[in-house]
Order: structure tokens, then sequence, then C-alpha cells
């Protein structure tokens, strides 16, 4: 399938929402980015794979942020205080600071990848460590949950334009899906909970 | 019939059930778990796979189907997988049955079963994207048998687990997509060395290799010793043996000298570094964790020796390993009663109210030391002996040595020497020193007889491709 510019726009949306998921506050906020994440994940993974497999992501990852949405809903907790402007402007400044290493790392994307188109490469690598940055950043399950899901969604265009097979998107689905039930699961029963996003 | 019938679906149904099923206590659930597993690892050992079985003089036979195909992808559970089959349905069985003197809720019973089942499943994978997937699922699946229902998380420990194994999938499914077409190229080409350094990267994430091993002591920590323990063991054994398959697969990994000297590097400074860190843990359960850690290190020293001798080692080494780590947190579990939250834990004097599960807790503790010129633990005899003494090695066993025996040592005189500060909580029942009587006699029996399992790693290992 020809890679459209509609691609170029979907990955460059991805690492945009990426980069967004690291300066929202609000979980409700999150989630819905983390949809809209993956819907722009699955609508430049058309290029490559089918509508059955694109499908099976793209459900998985909606599934996956209702799971986070659900564990939220029954951890009970009142709505947090919106942090300092501050806090957000850092890790805008962090994120975009991401953004530019990306840039300088692409000789080095190119020769791991050759194969992969080179806009491909930029938003995979952006989004997966703007994911990993916010990993880092939170001890709060949601937020881990979040990144991790993120990275993932990185992830997937490299492994996508190397690899299609139903089965292996199957378990990829499935651990996508395990992954937000455990990271619910641990939001459920965490005891530091409390903690502000 | 199929062998994945019986292997991998009717114990993952079965442990779904024990786990589910609401009534029952764990010292009822515990015999159905451990005749199920126990029965499962009989079968393997006795019934040939792939080939028909006589029954009956001759006129009947039964035949379990060694392959399986789900979306066009190969599962295979020929002979040569009995070997392992057998050994992680026996573990389980181990584990199910002691699990009710440890007062394990009714749903770790569940995972005796569930768990090996899933690995198998995994090991049977054929495609290397499956196999890592499948582990990696079961590693996920961790988190809700470390974090039963009736508890709350402590801290960041279950989460590391999570970020780690969720980082290391990726790294090996692109070192994965990698690698087709180069099955047998040179250690020296681009894309290998690429491939290489995304799989150690991967395969470090999930084993918690250094810098990564701090997810040991925070799980260590939060999690029951015996729960946590259960999950290490058999999620590392499964993962070494998908290590030894992808090696076995790749040319270039295992033709590779580098690989062996690194292994051997590693095995040494996990030893040493978890050595001296146990030793300053004022904490039992970081401790805990960190002889789970230790322990990874006399993988990475057995597999040190080659893909066929390293395997071998490592798979006969397993049975002891098995036994002392099974034996260890058991003990460990039954001086924690009545509580079940090992950071509450003061052991001060407890060993005086449980002398023989206490001593158990201390000589088992001692029992993971490279001894020198004494043969208490078989693994580091053997393990010593089949790597070539220098320096590093030297330093790095007496470091270890040092520190697991200074901290056996401490533990020894808390236990034992300071006084209790009020009444015991719990003392040790009769049937629980028959159980620590009986669990030494097995140990002394199965690390006394290396020919033995020799004899049975030399077989299990022939699964490598």
């Amino acid at each position: 399938m020809p890679f459209a510019s509609w691609d170029v726009v979907a990955l460059a949306l991805m690492a945009g929402i990426a980069w967004l998921l690291l300066v929202l506050e609000d979980w409700r906020s999150l989630l819905i980015s983390l949809a809209a994440l993956e819907a722009a994940l699955g609508s430049a993974l058309l290029a490559v794979w089918g509508p059955t497999l694109v499908v099976m992501h793209l459900l998985a990852g909606w599934l996956a942020a209702a799971m986070l949405g659900l564990g939220q809903t029954m951890h009970r907790r009142k709505h947090p205080a919106p942090r300092p402007l501050t806090g957000r402007v850092v890790r805008g400044l962090a994120g975009v600071l991401t953004l530019a290493l990306v840039f300088s790392v692409g000789p080095v994307l190119a020769r791991a990848w050759p194969t992969v188109p080179e806009a491909v490469r930029w938003a995979a690598a952006a989004t997966a460590l703007l994911g990993l940055m916010q990993t880092a950043w939170s001890r709060h399950p949601l937020r881990l949950s979040i990144g991790l899901l993120t990275v993932l969604a990185g992830f997937a265009p490299l492994f996508a334009w190397q690899h299609a097979d139903l089965l292996t998107t199957g378990w990829l689905a499935g651990f996508q899906l395990l992954l937000a039930w455990s990271g619910s699961y641990l939001l459920h029963q965490t005891a530091v909970g409390e903690e502000a996003l | 019939m199929n062998a994945a019938w019986l292997w991998v679906v009717f114990p993952l149904v079965a442990g779904l059930g024990l786990g589910l099923w609401p009534r029952g206590s764990t010292r009822q659930k515990r015999w159905v778990a451990a005749a199920i597993a126990g029965g499962l690892a009989l079968v393997a050992w006795k019934v040939p796979l792939g080939h028909p079985v006589p029954l009956f003089g001759y006129r009947w036979s039964w035949l379990f189907t060694a392959e399986w195909r789900l979306a066009g992808h190969a599962f295979v559970l020929d002979d040569a997988a009995r070997g392992w089959l057998a050994a992680l349905f026996a573990w389980a069985a181990l584990w199910a049955w002691t699990a009710a003197e440890a007062r394990m809720a009714p749903d770790f019973l569940g995972w005796t079963l569930a768990l090996p089942a899933w690995l198998t499943w995994a090991l049977a994978a054929r495609d290397p994207f499956d196999r890592a997937l499948l582990l990696s699922l079961a590693q996920l699946g961790l988190v809700f048998l470390w974090l039963p229902y009736h508890r709350r998380a402590l801290g960041p420990g279950l989460m590391r687990a999570l970020a780690w194994n969720a980082l290391g999938l990726p790294l090996l499914l692109l070192a994965l997509t990698q690698t087709p077409g180069l099955e047998t190229a040179s250690p020296e080409t681009p894309a290998v060395q690429q491939a290489g350094l995304l799989l150690g990267l991967g395969v470090a994430l999930w084993a918690g290799v250094f810098p990564f091993h701090t997810v040991y002591p925070l799980v260590g920590r939060e999690v029951h010793p015996f729960r946590a323990g259960f999950g290490w063991w058999f999620t590392h054994t499964a993962l070494v043996l998908a290590m030894a398959h992808w090696a076995a697969h790749f040319l270039w990994l295992r033709e590779n000298p580098a690989l062996y000297t690194g292994l051997r590097a590693l095995g040494v400074g996990t030893l040493a570094l978890a050595g001296v860190l146990l030793a300053v843990q004022r904490d039992l359960g970081r401790a805990v964790g960190y002889v789970a850690w230790l322990n990874t290190g006399w993988t990475w020293l057995a597999l040190a020796q080659g893909l066929e001798q390293g395997t071998t080692a490592f798979l006969a080494l397993a049975w002891p390993r098995a036994l002392l780590w099974l034996g260890w947190t058991w003990a460990l579990a039954v001086l924690m009663l009545p509580d079940d939250a090992i950071h509450r834990f003061a052991p001060q004097g407890r060993g005086r109210a449980s002398p023989w599960v206490a001593a158990l807790v201390v000589l088992g503790l001692g029992a993971w030391a490279p001894w020198p010129g004494l043969n208490l633990a078989p693994w580091s005899a053997a393990l010593v002996a089949g790597a070539s003494p220098n320096p590093g090695l030297l330093l790095g066993l007496g470091v270890a040595f040092a520190g697991l025996t200074g901290t056996a040592w401490r533990w020894a005189q808390q236990l034992f020497v300071e006084p209790l500060p009020k009444a015991p909580p719990w003392r040790e029942t009769w049937r629980e020193r028959g159980l620590v009587l009986a669990w030494l006699l097995l140990w002394v029996v199965v690390a006394w007889m290396p020919g033995l399992w020799h004899q049975w790693a030399t077989a299990a290992s022939s699964w490598l491709p």
C-alpha cells in the first residue's frame, strides 16, 4: 500500500499527542488523548497492515484506555487539585527537548532501520521516547500505564513496517489489554494512589 | 489426543477454576492442585509424545500428537520436551502441596497450575515472536499472583516489574524482526550486532540484570516471599530455556565467544554485587529480593559454560536449586506467621519460638554461598569447577561468600540470640518440624545425586534445536 500524505499527518499527530500526554493533568483528558493516540496509530498502520489487523490493534488500544478509566473511577479519588503551571511547563519543555533529541539521532535510526520510511522512524522514536519520559516521571499507576502504552504505540509502527501477522498482532493486542488491566488493578489496590497525578 | 489439551488447556482451565471457585480452603484445594500437577508430571515423565504407546497387548494404542497449530503458527510438545515438562509440573506440585503450611490464600493454588501451563505453551512455540509474547504475558500476569485481591500495593515494586516487562518486550520483538535470514551470519555483521544489542537489552530488563536489578528488592519487600519465590523461579527458568533456544537458533550467538565471556563476567559480578548489597540490608524483604537476584548469578555462570554444557548444567542444578528456593521461602513464610507481610516482620528472638524453621532459614541462606572446598552446595562446586579459575572469579566468589555467610550469621544472631520483645506470636508445630526434616532429607538426597540429574539434564537439553 502506498505511503500517503495522510499517513505523515497521522504520524505527526502521534508524536504531538504523546507530547500532550506528558503535559496534561486531568485523568479524563489523559485517557481521551490516549484513545486519540491509538486512533492516529491505527490510521498510520493502514499503510502497511490490512484492516483486520488494524481494527484488532485499535480496539485493543481503546479497550485499554477504557480499562484504565474504569480503574480510575473505581479508585474513587477526588479530582486532584491542578498542579502549578510550572510543573506542566517543565514537562512540556522536556518533551520539546526530547523531540529535538530524536532529530539529532535521525542518522542512527536510518542505519538501524533502513527499510522503514523516514517519517515512520521519527514519529515512532518521538512517541516512544515521550512515553518513556512519562513512565519515568511519575510513580502513579495511571501515568505509568499510559506511559507504557505510549511506548508500545511508538514501537508499533517500526514493528508493523517489518512484520505483519495475525497471531503476533493478536498477542500484542492481548499484551496491551493485560498491561492496562494490570495498571488498572494496581490503581485500584494501590496505597500510594492519593498522590496527585 | 493432542499434547496441548493435557499440558496446556487442561491445567489452564483447572487453574482458573481452582483460583476462582469461591468455596474450599487452601488445605482442601492443595490436594487437587498437587494431584493434577503431579499427575501431569508423571505422565510427561513416563509417556512418549508423538509416538503411539501400545495398550493391552498391542491391540490398541494411545498417541499424544506433538504438534498443534494456531492461525498457521506451530506449537510443538514432542519427546524432547518431556524433560522440562515433567520438571515444571513436578515443581508446581511441590509448591501446591506446601502452600497450606505457608498459609497461602486459596487463589495461589490456581496459579500453581495456570503458570506452568502458560509457560509450557510459551516454550512449545516454534515462532520466536510467539514465544517472546507468551512469556511477556506470563510475566504481566505475575502482578495478579504477587498482589492478591485481599492485599494493598505498598510501593513501586510491582509497577517497576510491570515497566521492565513492558519495556523489554518491544526491544526483543524489534531484535527478532531483524534476524530472519541472518541465522548463520557472522557476529561482525552490523545488523546482527544491532539485533544482539536489542536482544541483550530486552533480556536484561526481563531478567533484572544490573542496573535493572532494583526490581528484585522492591518486589521482595512488597510481596509475600512464598508468592515471590514461586513467580520468580518459574518465569526465570522459562526465560533461560527460551534464551537457550534463541541462542541455539542463531549461529552468531551460539558461536560467539564474547557471549560466554560476558555471561561469566555477569555471573561473577551479580554474585559479588548481590553479596555486598545483601550484607547491608536491614529490611528482610529487600534481602529476599537480593537472594533472588544472587540466584540469577548462578544461572549466568552456568550458561557461560557454552550452549550445550551450559544448558545441561543449568538443568542439572535446577532441581536442587528449586528445592532450596521452595524450602527457604516456605520456612520464611512459616517464621513470619501469623503475619503475612514481610515488611512488618521483626525477626528478633523468633528462632527461640520456632527453632527448626528458623534454622532452615539460616541454613538455606548459607547454602547459596560458594563454600570453598566444601560440597555443601553442589551447584557452586560444579560451576566453579567448570569455570577456569582466575583472580576475578575468585574475588567475586569470595565477596559473594562473605556477603551470604555474614548475612546468615547476622540473621542467626537476630533469630536465636536477641531476646523476644514480647510473647512469641507463633510457635512452630510438630507437623512443621516434620516438614523441615523431610525437606532437609529430600534436599540432601537430591543435591547429592548429581549423576542422576546430569543424565536427566542431558536428555532434557536435547530439546534445543
